[in-house]
């Protein structure tokens, strides 16, 4: 909790949004020496792993020629999209020839070795970087990840195993190869936005949704098309909400690994989705876990959560990383919801 | 165990071999004001706890910017007696840091330093009446230890270039990879009951032996960096003895990229405000507790500063 509460407030210090001397960077030097345990600190990058990868991103095998995806690679959109500070992404995913997605286990999928996921992010009309998520091995934690930033001519995008800040004058920061696992590795299925609840809905023309896959059979268990999330409409938003942005880090079934924290918040807050588990908002993790904690029944002003969300310049803010403005839409909705709370 | 184990193990035996007798923990080639060159032998370690905030101008890293480091730095030195006034000198630097990385969060990493080793001349003295002056001659080399490894070194680059950068850029020859150094160096110092002045020239030539794992068009195969250092240090009321020194570290060696484009900006200038006090029940020893502070050149703005705390302890003058 030191280490949370006084490193957000110095990193948002030094990021430019205001220096001078708070508490938290009094607790920040008391607890100098001690960053190594910290929940800040990942691990570095496997750099074996990393320079495996291709050196360039129309080397991966996305692109068929100057600007056209090879038609082995398949686009997908996320029901509940994370929060990129506005940047416009598209995603695809490359299966290989033949393999399948095993879904036996409705929350957690396991990708067969070999599978790539790119994401491609777009900033104030300047398209930034690509990144590429690849299976390289058959167990869980074998998934390697870098981002290919883009050439200003457009020609290519080239690796960037330890990212770029403020990216083509934008203020898109790209992030280091070992910095995608703080949230990738909060899921023992490592792709975060390729799901069932993800993609259960159905999805515009030329994104692949649950019936396209089950229809391709790509998928190793029969699997609901739609699953509809419970409540109302204002439920939904905020649950949905909550899955695709914290979720990841906040829930009980991240796998343990060695290495320092990476983000692993280390506390009972569940906003990961179960299939199981939709019967009513009431039965969600997300309300299980933080309603009368970091969430109040029907005073959005003394949430935490709401709190927690709404900033990024003083002491903490979630999402602790990857994120310098605040979702003002996901907020909204967000206190809507914890009003309507009884 | 590994070679490179039973090297730096022998280093380090060979500090502690040197056990008693005094030494300056800042640099055994840059004898702090008022050490003068009591004791047979000595040993010395330091401990320096900063904040660096990047940019600052490294090979292997062009592209870390606006991030905040709190690196640690750990040296051991010590200097053995020789005769006809000579001694010999080693240090070696243990470092490691926290480094932010663009989506915020915080890789940490350790690395060796280059190996140093010198002799040291301790040239006559001239008395006139309380004044006393003193030239002390160095002659070192630097081994090329930091970032030998076969494995990949990346971040360990990078934690020697913020390790570099908190030192202010005094020290290139003990955090550039793959450099083999030689390092003269000419120290006066004159001193009277209750203060003492001196001035301290290093002129470090670096010539590269490997490319360390960096890109090749971002080395270049010698440099010369030549640091002065002036120094003062007075003792008001006989405990503790304040000290202020300043540092002008010049033509870095490549790559660096100018902040702009004159040649002054090649040029790193930097002071370091510190106290420095016996223990009373150790009374060959010294602790001393300096700060490092950019005064202009490239890391000017970006913000390096650095605490030291030393100890060392000597043999009886």
């Amino acid at each position: 909790v030191l280490g949370n509460f006084a490193w957000t407030s110095e990193a948002a210090a030094w990021r430019g949004h205001g220096i001078g001397l708070r508490p938290a960077h009094v607790l920040w030097l008391i607890g100098f020496t001690s960053a190594c345990d910290a929940y800040f600190v990942c691990a570095p990058p496997d750099a074996h792993h990393v320079e495996r990868l291709p050196e360039r991103l129309s080397e991966t095998g996305l692109y068929a020629g100057p600007e056209q995806i090879t038609d082995t690679a398949r686009a997908y959109r996320p029901r509940f999209e994370f929060w990129s500070d506005g940047a416009s992404k598209r995603r695809w995913i490359w299966l290989p020839v033949g393999a399948q997605i095993d879904t036996s286990e409705a929350d957690d999928w396991r990708f067969p070795e070999g599978t790539k996921f790119w994401k491609e992010f777009t900033r104030d009309g300047v398209r930034i970087e690509t990144r590429l998520l690849q299976k390289t091995g058959p167990s869980e934690a074998d998934w390697s990840a870098v981002a290919y930033v883009w050439r200003p001519d457009g020609s290519d995008a080239i690796a960037a195993p330890y990212g770029v800040v403020n990216a083509a004058g934008t203020a898109h920061d790209v992030p280091g190869a070992g910095e995608c696992f703080a949230c990738h590795g909060g899921r023992k299925s490592g792709a975060l936005g390729f799901s069932l609840l993800q993609l259960a809905y159905p999805a515009d023309e030329g994104n692949l949704d649950m019936r396209q896959l089950d229809d391709a059979s790509l998928v190793s268990a029969q699997l609901p098309g739609e699953v509809t999330l419970p409540g109302d409409a204002i439920d939904r938003e905020a649950l949905g909400y909550l899955h695709g942005n914290c979720g990841h880090c906040h829930n009980q079934a991240r796998p343990r690994t060695p290495g320092p924290r990476c983000y692993d918040p280390e506390n009972a807050l569940d906003f990961w989705l179960q299939l199981d588990r939709l019967g009513s908002v009431g039965d969600t993790p997300s309300y299980h876990s933080a309603a009368g904690t970091v969430i109040k029944p029907g005073r959005p002003g003394q949430s935490r959560l709401l709190q927690l969300v709404s900033r990024r310049d003083v002491f903490d803010h979630m999402p602790p990383l990857a994120t310098e403005v605040v979702d003002q839409h996901g907020v909204a909705a967000l206190r809507t919801w914890i009003a309507q709370l009884r | 165990m590994t070679v490179r184990s039973l090297v730096y193990g022998g280093l380090i035996g060979l500090l502690c071999g040197a056990w008693r007798g005094q030494v300056s923990a800042d640099s055994p080639r840059t004898a702090a004001v008022g050490d003068g060159m009591a004791g047979e032998s000595g040993v010395a370690a330091s401990f320096t706890s900063g904040m660096v905030r990047a940019p600052f101008y490294t090979a292997a890293f062009p592209e870390v910017r606006s991030q905040v480091a709190r690196p640690r730095l750990v040296r051991l030195a010590g200097h053995l007696g020789a005769p006809g006034s000579f001694r010999l000198e080693a240090q070696i630097a243990g470092t490691w840091s926290g480094v932010m990385q663009p989506a915020g969060s915080y890789l940490v990493e350790s690395a060796w330093s280059n190996a140093l080793l010198a002799v040291a001349h301790v040239g006559p003295s001239w008395q006139r009446e309380a004044v006393r002056t003193q030239l002390i001659l160095r002659l070192g080399v630097g081994i090329p230890t930091a970032n030998a490894s076969s494995q990949p070194g990346y971040l360990r680059q990078r934690v020697l270039a913020i390790a570099n950068a908190m030192a202010l850029w005094r020290d290139q020859e003990l955090f550039t990879p793959g450099v083999l150094s030689l390092i003269p160096e000419a120290s006066l110092t004159c001193s009277g009951s209750r203060w003492s002045l001196g001035a301290t020239l290093k002129a470090t030539a670096m010539a590269r032996v490997s490319d360390a794992r960096l890109p090749p068009e971002r080395t270049r195969s010698a440099a010369f960096t030549p640091v002065l250092r002036l120094d003062t240090q007075v003792t008001p009321a006989g405990w503790p003895a304040l000290r202020l020194a300043a540092d002008v570290a010049a033509n870095l060696p490549a790559p660096v990229r100018a902040v702009a484009s004159t040649q002054f900006d090649l040029v790193q200038v930097s002071l370091s405000p510190g106290v420095r006090f016996g223990l009373p029940t150790f009374t060959h020893s010294t602790i001393a507790i300096d700060a490092a502070i950019p005064v202009s050149g490239p890391l000017w703005g970006t913000f390096a500063v650095g605490v030291l705390v030393e100890a060392h302890w000597f043999d009886e003058p």
